[in-house]
Order: C-alpha cells, then sequence, then structure tokens
C-alpha cells in the first residue's frame, strides 16, 4: 500500500503520539510505501520555530527519513496546486493535494477543510489528541 | 578484478561462458613441497573476502540478458553494467522492507501544540 501522509500524521507517527489505529497499523507495516512531501519538512520546521514542536527537528528527522519515500514538488504538481478549481488558500494543503493527484497516492490526513475538497484521492482520519 | 589476500591475491575474470570464474594464485613450491594445501575452496575464500558476490557485464550484453540478470540481482548479485570498458550503472537487489524509524520512547503529547495550525502565509 502507498500511503502520502500529511504533516500532522507524519510528525504524529515519527514521535510516537497518538494516532487512529488504522493509520498506526498502516504506517508501521514495513510492506507500506510511506511517502511524503517536502512541504511537510518546511511545515515541521514552522511549527518548531512557532513552539507547536518542541524539539528541533534536525535532532530526529534524518533518523525518520530513510523510512520515507520523499516525492519531490515537480512543475507537473506546482502547476496543479495553483489549478485546483477550491477557494481554499492554505499553499502547503494545496501542494499536498496536488501531489496526491499527480503522483495517484492517497493523501491520509486530519484535515477538516481538506476534508471537504474534491479531486485528488484523498483519505480523512479524526485527529486524535490523548 | 583483484583482491589482495596474504596468500598473493584472488582474481575473478570473466570466462567464456559462465559470467565469473575464479582462479587461486598457483602454491608455491615449498608449500607443494610439504604437502600442505589451503583448507578453504576458492568459493569458501570469496565469500569471506566478498560481502556481496558481484560481476560485471558490458552493456551489449547485459541488454540481451537482462531478465537473467534481473533475477540474479533478486537473488543478492551486484551487477556492475559496463560502457567501454568502465562501470556506468549498478543493478543490485531492492532493500528488504523494514520497519520505519520512530522515537523509541512515545512522546508527551502535552509537550506539543497545535500540529494542523497553517504555517505557510496564506494566498491572497
Amino acid at each position: 500500500m502507498r500511503v502520502l501522509a500529511d504533516t500532522n500524521l507524519f510528525i504524529k507517527f515519527s514521535r510516537r503520539l497518538p494516532l487512529p489505529k488504522a493509520v498506526e497499523q498502516t504506517l508501521a507495516d514495513p510492506k507500506t510505501e510511506r511517502c511524503l512531501s517536502p512541504v511537510s519538512v518546511i511545515e515541521l520546521f514552522r511549527l518548531w520555530q512557532n513552539g507547536q514542536v518542541p524539539d528541533n527537528p534536525d535532532t530526529w528527522l534524518d533518523l525518520a527519513l530513510p523510512s520515507w519515500r520523499v516525492l519531490p514538488v515537480t512543475a507537473a504538481i506546482a502547476r496543479q496546486s495553483v489549478l485546483f478549481d477550491w477557494s481554499h488558500k492554505d499553499s502547503a494543503d494545496r501542494l499536498l493535494a496536488a501531489t496526491a493527484y499527480v503522483e495517484d497516492v492517497e493523501l491520509w490526513h486530519t484535515d477538516v477543510t481538506l476534508k471537504k475538497l474534491r479531486g485528488f484521492p484523498g483519505r480523512y482520519f479524526v485527529n486524535v489528541t490523548a | 578484478m583483484s583482491i589482495p589476500t596474504r596468500a598473493g591475491g584472488l582474481q575473478l575474470s570473466r570466462a567464456s561462458k559462465s559470467d565469473v570464474a575464479l582462479r587461486l594464485p598457483p602454491q608455491s613450491k615449498g608449500a607443494k613441497r610439504k604437502g600442505r594445501s589451503s583448507s578453504l575452496n576458492a568459493e569458501q575464500v570469496l565469500g569471506k573476502v566478498l560481502p556481496m558476490k558481484s560481476i560485471s557485464v558490458p552493456i551489449g550484453k547485459a541488454r540481451t540478458n537482462l531478465c537473467d540478470l534481473v533475477e540474479q540481482a533478486k537473488a543478492g548479485v551486484q551487477v556492475t553494467i559496463t560502457t567501454h570498458g568502465r562501470p556506468a550503472a549498478v543493478l543490485g537487489p531492492v532493500p528488504a522492507p523494514s520497519a520505519p524509524w520512530r522515537v523509541e520512547k512515545a512522546d508527551d503529547p502535552s509537550r506539543y501544540g497545535d500540529l494542523q495550525k497553517p504555517v505557510l502565509e496564506p494566498w491572497p
């Protein structure tokens, strides 16, 4: 199975924070192809700078990344991120959705706004907090 | 390909039909006279010296034998494809899937803020 995790799921999985059971099991399965967008790396560091993530990602990101396939932001993805006909203005979400569309990989996310949007393969999960 | 050893070197060379042939250097006269011989055969020595079996194939032969080479790569052989006698590409086994890295001890969720908070500038 091939899954593109959003930033929230990537961080929570890597740091063993609470996750929906299906996400936990699928991402932990060695047979799963775990995909990640470089946009999530931007978001991770910005979240750390803003105090939402406590530990400097430089202390663990390089350990985590070999378990993930990083899908580069190609010209096709950049183009598609602009051409979605939604009003959603979060550029990170648009790039993640475009990556899912162009790479034909399901975007697993916990974003209620993305949940309402169409035009890309996606699967919404309730954000487990405890 | 020559691998230096105490015995004077192992040589890997391409044989006429097989992909790789192994030649051991001739034993010294002294060793023969005393009736000594190596307790390891050539394959055992090779297994100890090389971490992974590897072969070298010119691109023309690789093209005609690609299916066989892929089978060998799947079995763990590292196939170096050469152009004009120089290594150009390597065909090897796909690494077996392994469990992903995760922090050993779960973090305390209370140390984290809102991970879904937009962090990039919204489009105008």
